[in-house]
């Protein structure tokens, strides 16, 4: 009975752990052995060139701009959607009503494609040309919008979006976890005479730090590989200023044909958010950890 | 909220206070709700444009323009309409294929990692259900290039079953994940004595585990056919003209100076409003939690 449990076990699990073998773990292994090719498309003959493509990416200026647009990209933009999203969960957790429609509203946007969301947004409600927002400003004798030609208005566009589509994704997940936090604790520091911001502030909010950490980290993760809303608000420009390392190796593998050079960038992609993910955790718990030793009964009398 | 209630009458200053508190919160509902629907309302309107009304920046339909079904009927029975068809069909049959399998092949992994005990190496369960989320936070371009030169040589690049395969690969740790949350809400009583009775693993799980998890397989199912759907990265790199797909052709027309913002926006709203339609199904397993932390 034994055996035959842990046979049939096996076969539960088998077919998705192969698969998951092929297409992930072998791409993966390949991708790193083309880091030390010279591997191009339609190329003849491929070398092992150690680490060429390692030391040319370091002394590449444009690729340090990428990672830093990525990494400005990444912080802003999750920090506006944390806080928005927290914000608006909050709301959300009253009583009132129309809560179902509200929260049907709020969440819309992330399930949407982002391809179609950059050209909605970026394309035609922020257009230069025709959108409202320009015949807005106008109206208002403000002249017209040009972000297009400045590396700071394009980068806030892209946030916008960014924030626009994800800001539900807190939304759902801090709702879930505000419901699942038991009343009776709030209750009892309304009592004591807590106000509602120092409950939400020394109660609520500690309790809902875990879920926030893990949240905003699974979010960052997400944010650092952004390419379609590049490719179709801003196509990278003005320049290269807004550039993300995912856009960067598109254009270098697929374009100019690089393969071994680009695989190379998306393995520094790949590190920098490893370190990004561990730096993130050791903040966030110390952060926690400051927040439940400030959490003294002195201050949360009135 | 209990105890507002209790000292409601108490203090005419706490009522007021209250009102305004009541005022502050519909004005920030309100607030959101016009930033979501403001853009969705624009593309609307604007996919039932004339030219000259976009260019005019005219909000009111009937009031300040008269709508007009062009934009749409070009879409249609214009010259790019068996391309535009052609892409919507690849985009449905990867997304809902690719969905199937996914979700097949990952409810049994969820089940598995649920139910029986595994030791791979020194990795146990939890280390093996880890392991698979892990998947999924990789960054894509870290292996859209590996899949492409294999591609190649397999002669799989711009076909619709290559692209299909690249998303089951993509989507399975999320159905994993989600399918073994699931699983573990699932009382195993009626397995056990149904095991007593001897009744076969398998026949276990498609008799009994699997018709209780049937919302949590439509869970399942719905995310990977919407991120499917919207997916961009791999649909780029690995089709070109035959297998390409629907967010492929509408990134491709919109750069360029002459927008055709009519067109487009026809063409947007078809690829926002099926996903739309989903996030409305999926929103009651969202109200219950079920999905937190398996939605991205």
């Amino acid at each position: 009975m034994n055996a035959r449990k842990k046979q049939s076990g096996t076969l539960f699990l088998a077919p998705a752990a192969s698969l998951m073998l092929v297409l992930s773990i072998f791409p993966l292994f390949y991708s790193l052995a083309l880091t030390f090719s010279d591997m191009r498309i339609a190329a003849q003959e491929v070398h092992f060139v150690g680490l060429d493509n390692w030391k040319r990416l370091f002394s590449d200026a444009r690729f340090g701009a990428t990672l830093i647009n990525t990494f400005v990209f990444v912080v802003v933009g999750v920090t506006a959607q944390f806080l928005l999203g927290l914000a608006l969960a909050v709301l959300l957790h009253q009583e009132f009503r129309g809560r179902r429609f509200f929260r049907i509203s709020f969440l819309l946007p992330m399930m949407m494609s982002p391809v179609a969301i950059s050209f909605v947004i970026g394309k035609l409600l922020f257009s230069e040309g025709v959108g409202p927002v320009t015949h807005l400003m106008q109206a208002l004798g403000m002249g017209p919008l040009l972000w297009s030609r400045s590396a700071l208005g394009s980068t806030m566009l892209l946030i916008a979006i960014d924030t626009w589509q994800w800001v539900p994704l807190f939304i759902v997940i801090l709702l879930a976890g505000l419901q699942s936090i038991d009343g009776e604790v709030q209750e009892a520091a309304r009592v004591d005479g807590a106000s509602r911001w120092q409950t939400f502030r020394y109660v609520t909010l500690p309790l809902l730090m875990p879920l926030c950490t893990v949240i905003i980290l699974i979010r960052s993760l997400e944010a650092f590989k952004i390419i379609d809303i590049i490719r179709v608000v801003t196509g990278g420009g003005p320049g290269s200023s807004t550039e993300s390392i995912t856009t960067y190796a598109y254009t270098m593998g697929i374009k100019n044909g690089e393969i071994g050079y680009a695989t190379t960038m998306a393995y520094v992609l790949l590190i920098a958010m490893t370190i990004y993910a561990v730096l993130f955790l050791k903040l966030a718990r110390r952060v926690s950890n400051w927040k439940y030793s400030d959490n003294t009964p002195k201050e949360v009398s009135p | 909220m209990n105890i507002s209630t209790l000292s409601r009458r108490s203090s005419v200053m706490r009522g007021l206070k209250r009102r305004s508190g009541r005022v502050a919160l519909y004005g920030a509902l309100a607030f959101w709700t016009a930033v979501v629907y403001l853009p969705l309302y624009w593309v609307l309107i604007t996919s039932f444009k004339a030219p000259v009304a976009v260019a005019q920046g005219t909000m009111l339909p009937w009031i300040d323009f008269q709508p007009t079904l062009a934009a749409w009927k070009a879409l249609f029975t214009g010259i790019q309409s068996t391309a535009l068809i052609r892409a919507y069909l690849n985009s449905i049959l990867v997304s809902v294929g690719s969905a199937l399998i996914t979700t097949f092949i990952g409810a049994m992994a969820g089940y598995g990692l649920n139910r029986f005990t595994y030791k791979i190496g020194p990795m146990h369960n939890d280390d093996i259900a880890f392991w698979f989320v892990s998947q999924r936070m990789l960054p894509p371009v870290a292996v859209v290039l590996a899949y492409f030169l294999l591609y190649q040589n397999l002669g799989l690049l711009d076909t619709r079953f290559g692209l299909g395969l690249a998303y089951v690969g993509f989507n399975l740790p999320l159905v994993v994940w989600i399918m073994r949350d699931f699983f573990s809400q699932i009382p195993k009583d009626i397995e056990e004595s149904a095991a007593l009775d001897g009744a076969s693993p398998w026949l276990i799980y498609w008799k009994i585990a699997l018709p209780l998890a049937m919302p949590g397989l439509a869970a399942a199912f719905l995310l990977s056919l919407v991120f499917s759907f919207n997916e961009y990265l791999f649909a780029l790199i690995l089709t070109t003209q035959k297998a390409g797909t629907f967010p492929i052709m509408l990134a491709s027309q919109v750069t360029g100076d002459s927008i055709r913002f009519w067109i487009l926006s026809a063409l947007a709203l078809m690829n926002i409003i099926p996903a739309a339609a989903v996030m409305i199904l999926l929103e009651k397993f969202m109200r219950r939690g079920l999905l937190v932390g398996s939605v991205k």
